[in-house]
């Protein structure tokens, strides 16, 4: 009977684990999406909002982590359980990090909206889209079990990384035709860079959903083999 | 005549102890029948076996018959004697006269069986003594060569059957007795158990008006049958309304999500669905897993504290909801939330349309007023100042003028009364004509202008309509692009139907923010710089109005590495083959 309530209460610090985590990824896709907004319309007061809700995020960061280690500590939790700990602990970190670069674009809307006018790349706003739905896209494999969701977050990763490199070549050569707005490109240029950025953490955020659901590490494939042959060698 | 519960089940408990009893007594009976008939088998085995023995033993006088009277009375069965022929030779049944009258041999199968076998026996009906009796045959030695013995006695199991009969009617009695009463009590503890039930159903058919249908009275007690029926009724009704429930929850606009007291999903409706990009069976899940909206989250845990709570919010995907939750109770916590977009734009345009053509009419009429002033205050005596004041006049009432006459060219289309008399035109000779209209403009700039039109491209439209078009756009072209630059005209055909023209610039491009709402009314993407230029706010918004009157599309773009496609596209005029082969080519080309 003893046992039971143990492993009740278990799955409810699990589920409210979980609760937690997607909340704090709901006001990250929420920030990716006002800060582009706040960047294309310059809209001052909703990049001041939206670096607001940073705060909500690092506590978030710091809330979960610590119910992470409660959990462990208690309960020492196996096999999918402690994957689903060990991942939450992992996905915070990504998330706040996304946070953070949602502020650094929030910042430089900012600086633009004070600026002289200058039109925002076009590639922009679809680099914010696609990024939010790569964050949308791992959250989701996550919360519905679905990896191969979180594969089709890491085949997409390419087509962002393609807008940032069309970006960066339309900035240099704006750069050129306009040198008195190269202040202005540059900032634009570096908000493609962050967004970049967040498409790589949404593939982090991908990979970690896929060792949760498959049980199997697929970062950084060049070490895998080495350790992989590493295991055999030590078991023969 | 019906019987009852108890009256039922008496009888069947007395048919069953009656075959039940009847079936033992007949097992019993047969049984001791078999055992009766063997063991006097045995007995009269012993018995002829005994008469041996006596005629080994018996004086030499003695005649054979005396020795089977004398035997009889020792046995006290029938005594007979008969040679290995069957001729009888000794009675104890028999006097000897009659012996000696008996002439023939005998024909008992048992006599006959016995003088070639040694032993036989046989029952038969005696039918002098009404009774069934046993003959037992042996072939026994005696002093003057071998005989046979044969003994016999009345089976009588009359008096075993009549025992075995009364006690099964006593045993039956005392079972029916005891069952009889078992039942009474079983019986009674039944019917306390059931008159409630019975009681309540007669309560529910007395309060009840069946609408004159009787119940069928072979479908059990009336009042259970009432309540069956009524349940199956009430249970219809119930599946209708829910039915009715769920009609109305899926073609609701609102979107809809109700959750139970567990916090979880438990009803959507397809409004919601399409929404809040519900996952596939948001049923069951919390309200995070289905919508990972912080702020939908927050307003239901507002809620779920008591109250009505209301949002506006966006939703990351771009749709601003207006979102209502509810706390029912312990029921659960319904969330409504309705697509506020459209109204939040309209609304807009509505708020910025009023500022915006205050704001045009008011710039002209003041420079024209306070000019008239100033010229009536003296400015009328100096000819050179009065020139110029007058030229300003000019200029202003200019502008006054043409915003009115937009105004009115797009109040006049919006009301389907612009006189559209579409034609085929040429659009290669259409895009000359017009840019030797307005390349006066591009020649002050020094702006190099291209032309790219496919040969022999037709387009079905208003030529007046069209002209309009293609100089409210050529113009926007001139007017944004720097000194030097360049602008482009090209046309091809998109698909079988249509037409596509472009003009494409090298100006600064528009916020992807103002793409969507740069055909409004009066709306300027950077105001201060486009009223410089001398623009109504209103030449794409007519652009946009013509477009739509022909059934085509419109729309910007922007261009690589800067600067804006404006395009529409118009039904094309010509066969249809022809330019499927182009866009063929086009593609190949690509």
């Amino acid at each position: 009977m003893a046992l039971t309530q143990t492993a009740r209460k278990f799955e409810a610090e699990l589920a409210s684990l979980r609760e937690e985590l997607l909340l704090m990824a709901g006001r990250v896709e929420e920030m990716i999406h006002r800060a582009g907004r706040a960047l294309v319309e310059r809209d001052i007061k909703l990049a001041h909002e939206t670096m607001a809700l940073d705060r909500a995020v690092n506590r978030a960061e710091v809330e979960i982590d610590e119910r992470c280690l409660v959990i462990l500590a208690r309960h020492q939790p196996l096999a999918s359980d402690l994957r689903f700990v060990t991942l939450a602990m992992k996905m915070v970190t990504d998330l706040e990090r996304i946070a953070d670069l949602a502020v650094n674009i929030c910042e430089r809307a900012i600086d633009l909206s004070r600026a002289d006018r200058i039109v925002v790349h076009a590639d922009i706003p679809v680099m914010t889209r696609l990024v939010q739905e790569q964050v949308a896209g791992s959250i989701d494999a996550f919360v519905n079990g679905d990896s191969s969701k979180a594969w089709e977050v890491l085949d997409n990763d390419d087509e962002v990384d393609d807008l940032y490199h069309r970006v960066f070549e339309d900035s240099l050569e704006r750069m050129r035709l306009a040198p008195d707005k190269v202040h202005q490109l540059i900032h634009i240029q570096s908000v493609a860079k962050w967004l970049e950025r967040m498409g790589d953490h949404s593939t982090n955020l991908a990979e970690l959903v896929i060792f949760m659901l498959e049980g199997r590490d697929i970062r950084h494939p060049e070490h895998q083999s080495a350790k992989i042959a590493g295991n055999k060698i030590a078991s023969e | 005549m019906s019987l009852g519960i108890r009256g039922k089940l008496l009888l069947l408990s007395a048919l069953a102890i009656a075959l039940l009893v009847g079936a033992a007594g007949f097992f019993v009976e047969s049984t001791v029948e078999d055992t009766l008939q063997t063991r006097l088998e045995h007995e009269l085995q012993r018995h002829a076996k005994a008469v041996g023995v006596m005629l080994e033993t018996a004086a030499a006088g003695d005649s054979l018959d005396d020795v089977a009277d004398r035997a009889a009375e020792a046995t006290s069965a029938e005594i007979a004697i008969f040679d290995l022929a069957g001729r009888t030779l000794g009675s104890s049944s028999l006097a000897p006269i009659e012996l000696e009258q008996l002439g023939t041999a005998s024909s008992d199968p048992e006599v006959l069986a016995a003088a070639s076998s040694e032993t036989s026996s046989a029952l038969r009906y005696d039918d002098a003594r009404e009774l069934t009796v046993m003959f037992v045959a042996r072939k026994v030695a005696a002093p003057r060569g071998a005989v046979i013995a044969r003994a016999a006695a009345p089976l009588n199991t009359a008096h075993a059957r009549g025992a075995i009969r009364g006690t099964a009617v006593v045993a039956g009695l005392v079972g029916a007795v005891v069952v009889g009463l078992l039942l009474f009590a079983v019986g009674s503890q039944v019917e306390r158990v059931l008159q409630p039930v019975v009681s309540s159903a007669a309560a529910v058919k007395a309060a009840e008006t069946l609408d004159g249908e009787e119940p069928d009275a072979d479908d059990g007690p009336p009042s259970l049958r009432s309540v069956a029926v009524e349940l199956e009724r009430t249970v219809g009704t119930l599946s209708s309304e829910r039915n009715q429930f769920e009609a109305v929850l899926q073609t609701m606009e609102q979107a809809v999500i109700v959750l139970g007291p567990d916090q979880r999903i438990s009803t959507v409706n397809r409004a919601a669905h399409t929404l809040l990009s519900l996952p596939e069976r948001p049923v069951g899940r919390t309200l995070l897993e289905a919508v990972r909206v912080p702020r939908l989250k927050q307003l239901a845990e507002e809620a779920a504290e008591g109250g009505t709570h209301s949002d506006e919010f966006d939703l990351p995907g771009g749709r601003r909801i207006d979102a209502r939750a509810t706390q029912q109770g312990d029921e659960g916590l319904v969330l409504v939330a309705q697509d506020v977009t459209e109204i939040r734009r309209l609304e807009r345009v509505r708020r910025d349309f009023v500022a915006n053509v205050s704001h045009e009419l008011r710039t002209p009429i003041s420079v024209v007023k306070a000019n008239t002033e100033t010229l009536l205050d003296g400015g009328l005596d100096d000819p050179k100042v009065g020139r110029m004041f007058v030229e300003a006049i000019h200029r202003h009432a200019d502008r006054l003028g043409r915003i009115v006459n937009d105004l009115l060219d797009i109040s006049r289309i919006e009301a389907g009364r612009y006189p559209l008399n579409p034609g085929r035109i040429n659009v290669g000779e259409i895009v000359d004509h017009v840019l030797d209209l307005v390349e006066v403009d591009a020649q002050k700039k020094k702006i190099s202008v291209s032309v790219s039109v496919e040969p022999d491209l037709a387009v079905i439209a208003d030529r007046k309509a069209m002209e309009h078009i293609l100089i409210n756009l050529t113009s926007n072209a001139f007017k944004y692009t720097q000194d030097g630059g360049s602008v482009e005209v090209t046309a091809f055909a998109a698909d079988a139907d249509h037409v596509r023209i472009e003009v494409l610039d090298d100006g600064p491009g528009i916020d992807p923010a103002h793409r969507g709402r740069i055909f409004e009314r009066f709306f300027r993407a950077d105001s201060g710089r486009s009223r410089d230029m001398g623009g109504t706010g209103l030449g794409l918004s007519i652009v946009k109005h013509l477009v739509d009157a022909h059934d085509g599309e419109v729309g910007v773009d922007p261009r690589s590495p800067r600067g804006s496609v404006f395009w529409f596209m118009l039904t094309s005029d010509g066969d249809a083959s022809a330019n499927e082969a182009r866009v063929a080519s086009a593609t190949a080309e690509k």
